[in-house]
């Protein structure tokens, strides 16, 4: 073996020649700053840039996308709220219903995002009119724009559940008594409530009474026999359906996928009473550096090739109506692209005026 | 300490000149315990009196976020039930743990090297991981259940395996077992054997000597390592989600229900504030009776 001695000398040239090169990007050495420029700071799920999406999507803008940890409209709301927050990302996707109100804040001028220069995002214009509804806007500004959709069911294995059986097109799978003890819920106030409400024909759960709430609570506390358990993440929700530990959970888009990569019998239902529809929506922070960059990656991400390229490796439909007609009849209906033809409600998130209540109520259902 | 002929306090270092008095080492010590610790209860405790709402927290000064958990009895009810695991989890640990330590402390060379890195090695591995492993371990199709049922002393699946306050306890014991078995080690470690002897020479049998010797002894590490697992287990988060099914939850979960869920910062740090203070006041008085004040003076008190 050959020992190196390391002098002073030699320690400080290494260190000198270790400075020099991480700041050569800052002063524009050939070959790094234009890599640095291109560089887009996002925040969005990673399920929606998956390695297939995410090559189009750096083709398209001719840059890298730097795509940090998502968790949830509320940690959305809190990085971009904190101190700095407006200016460290340059992209953001969150749930619109919950995004909304903290980005646009209580009146104009307060807004945390930037308005976006549409001239610069031409692919808005194929949004779907069942989505026009999600974009935000303040006076004649946009704010955000939907991107990607999705909905919120049952993911049920259909070895156990016979896709026949009547209570599969119901949120009453998860309550009838028929499959007590082999179906399990989120750890998630809002959604718990909501689709529980829901099967009670509570027609506005986000808006529902002190009552209304009381009676969902005692509902969801008399069925808690039922639930095998409450899951708290992607991966312990898929490992209860592919262990068998459970036979029908509440679950995402991309559980049913993971789930029928691994060669299981699953499919999701369509809840009469009204499923669970969601959009995320794109918008810049108001500080961004990036910004011609960003409007760049919202147009592409609104483009037909990233939406049927999403579509074809996470199941998740976008709000691109033009997509839809890329996939054949049977995977638009197995993506979700017929859920208006399927003639149920479809219930949009929305943050409830009451979520503090709705955090107790779940806290009472656990504790009883 | 001081020189009993000169009555003058001796130099720790002859011939080098002090430059005034050496309050400055203590700055790192200070400095640290200042923006590490009372600088973030101050911070909490500021937050817990302030408004949150959907656009964010406004400083403020008002009780509304107290308040709050005195109307509402599940707060009360949360804090019985958190204290209450926190403690048998604590009682649990030390019934696993001292045996152990006792093991690893009477073994000699590299056996004992071998046996402490055995005691270590599990938790070279990520908290969560260790409780997930539980589930395919005691799940209706686990193992435990299919070893039962290839062996045929059972027909079908035990449910109650998993998914219960039971099972809580088991991950919480097994998750904080060594906070608990390092330091009584190690005080355990510190018994000069020939006590042990000596005890034995003078007619004192194994129960006795155990118990007039080497409990008092290694006291200090049982408080230790009590304290250690009684305030991780009363943050408990992630194994009452994991492990606990419908009813697994805790005080700390509600907590974190106000961050993650509801960005409400303000009655989040309101409800942290009230356990800190619950915890303080149960460390008081339980303390008093078990002597607690010694792991906190290092036995000066």
């Amino acid at each position: 073996m050959t020992h190196t001695k390391l002098d002073r000398r030699s320690v400080l040239q290494l260190a000198g020649g270790a400075a020099l090169a991480g700041t050569a990007g800052t002063f524009g050495m050939p070959g790094t700053a234009q890599a640095q420029d291109r560089r887009l700071v996002a925040v969005m799920p990673g399920p929606f840039l998956p390695d297939g999406a995410r090559a189009i999507l750096e083709r398209m803008i001719n840059g890298r996308v730097e795509n940090l940890p998502y968790v949830s409209p509320t940690d959305t709301a809190a990085k971009l709220m904190a101190p700095g927050g407006t200016s460290r990302y340059d992209m953001m996707f969150s749930t619109t219903g919950f995004i909304q109100a903290p980005v646009l804040r209580e009146r104009a001028g307060q807004e945390l995002a930037r308005p976006l220069d549409l001239s610069k995002i031409p692919n808005a214009a194929r949004i779907s009119p069942l989505f026009q509804s999600e974009i935000t806007k303040r006076g004649n500004n946009t704010y955000m724009l939907p991107v990607v959709w999705g909905y919120d069911s049952v993911v049920y294995n259909k070895d156990f559940i016979p896709e026949g059986d009547p209570l599969t097109q119901s949120w009453g799978v998860l309550f009838d008594d028929k499959y007590a003890g082999k179906v399990a819920i989120r750890d998630d106030p809002y959604q718990s409530i909501a689709l529980t409400a829901l099967h009670l024909g509570i027609r506005s759960p986000e808006t529902m009474s002190q009552a209304d709430l009381n009676r969902v609570t005692q509902f969801l506390i008399s069925k808690k026999r039922n639930f095998r358990t409450i899951w708290g993440s992607f991966a312990e929700a898929v490992n209860l359906i592919s262990s068998r530990e459970v036979y029908a959970v509440f679950g995402w888009i991309p559980m049913r996928a993971a789930l029928q990569r691994q060669g299981m019998n699953v499919t999701n239902n369509w809840p009469r009473e009204g499923l669970l529809v969601f959009t995320h929506s794109a918008f810049i922070p108001k500080d961004s550096r990036n910004v011609d960059l960003a409007h760049a990656a919202i147009n592409a991400a609104l483009s037909t090739e990233f939406g049927k390229q999403l579509g074809q490796e996470t199941q998740y439909p976008v709000c691109n109506g033009e997509v839809a007609a890329t996939f054949s009849e049977a995977d638009q209906a197995r993506l979700g692209y017929d859920v208006e033809k399927r003639g149920i409600p479809l219930h949009r998130y929305t943050f409830p005026a009451a979520m503090d209540r709705w955090i107790e109520a779940w806290g009472r259902f656990k504790a009883a | 300490m001081t020189s009993p002929a000169s009555g003058k306090t001796p130099k720790p270092f002859p011939g080098v000149r002090p430059i005034g008095r050496p309050f400055w080492l203590l700055l790192p010590g200070v400095a640290w315990l200042l923006v590490f610790g009372l600088a973030p209860i101050l911070f909490m405790g500021a937050v817990s009196f302030w408004r949150s709402s959907i656009f964010g927290t406004t400083p403020d000064f008002q009780f509304g976020n107290y308040a709050r958990m005195i109307e509402e009895p599940l707060y009360v009810e949360l804090l019985v039930k958190t204290l209450r695991i926190a403690a048998l989890t604590t009682i649990l640990s030390l019934i696993f743990s001292y045996p152990l330590a006792w093991f690893l402390a009477s073994r000699k060379g590299a056996w004992k090297a071998v046996c402490v890195v055995a005691v270590f090695v599990p938790f070279w591995i990520s908290y969560v991981v260790r409780t997930f492993v539980w589930l395919p371990i005691l799940g209706r199709n686990g193992l435990i259940n299919q070893t039962l049922m290839g062996l045929g002393l059972i027909s079908s699946p035990v449910e109650w395996f998993l998914y219960n306050e039971g099972t809580v306890y088991l991950g919480l014991v097994y998750v904080y077992t060594l906070f608990m078995t390092l330091p009584i080690y190690l005080a355990l470690e510190k018994i000069d054997p020939k006590l042990i002897e000596a005890a034995t020479d003078l007619g004192a049998r194994p129960w006795q000597t155990f118990r007039h010797v080497v409990l008092p002894l290694s006291w200090p590490g049982v408080l230790s390592g009590s304290i250690m697992v009684f305030l991780l287990a009363v943050s408990a988060y992630v194994t009452p989600r994991l492990l606990g099914g419908t009813s697994g939850i805790m005080f700390g979960n509600m907590i974190a229900n106000q961050f993650l869920s509801n960005n409400n910062w303000a009655f989040g740090s309101a409800l942290s504030m009230t356990l800190v203070a619950v915890v303080a006041l149960f460390l008081l008085v339980v303390g008093r009776w078990v002597g607690i004040r010694e792991v906190f003076t290092g036995g000066k008190g």
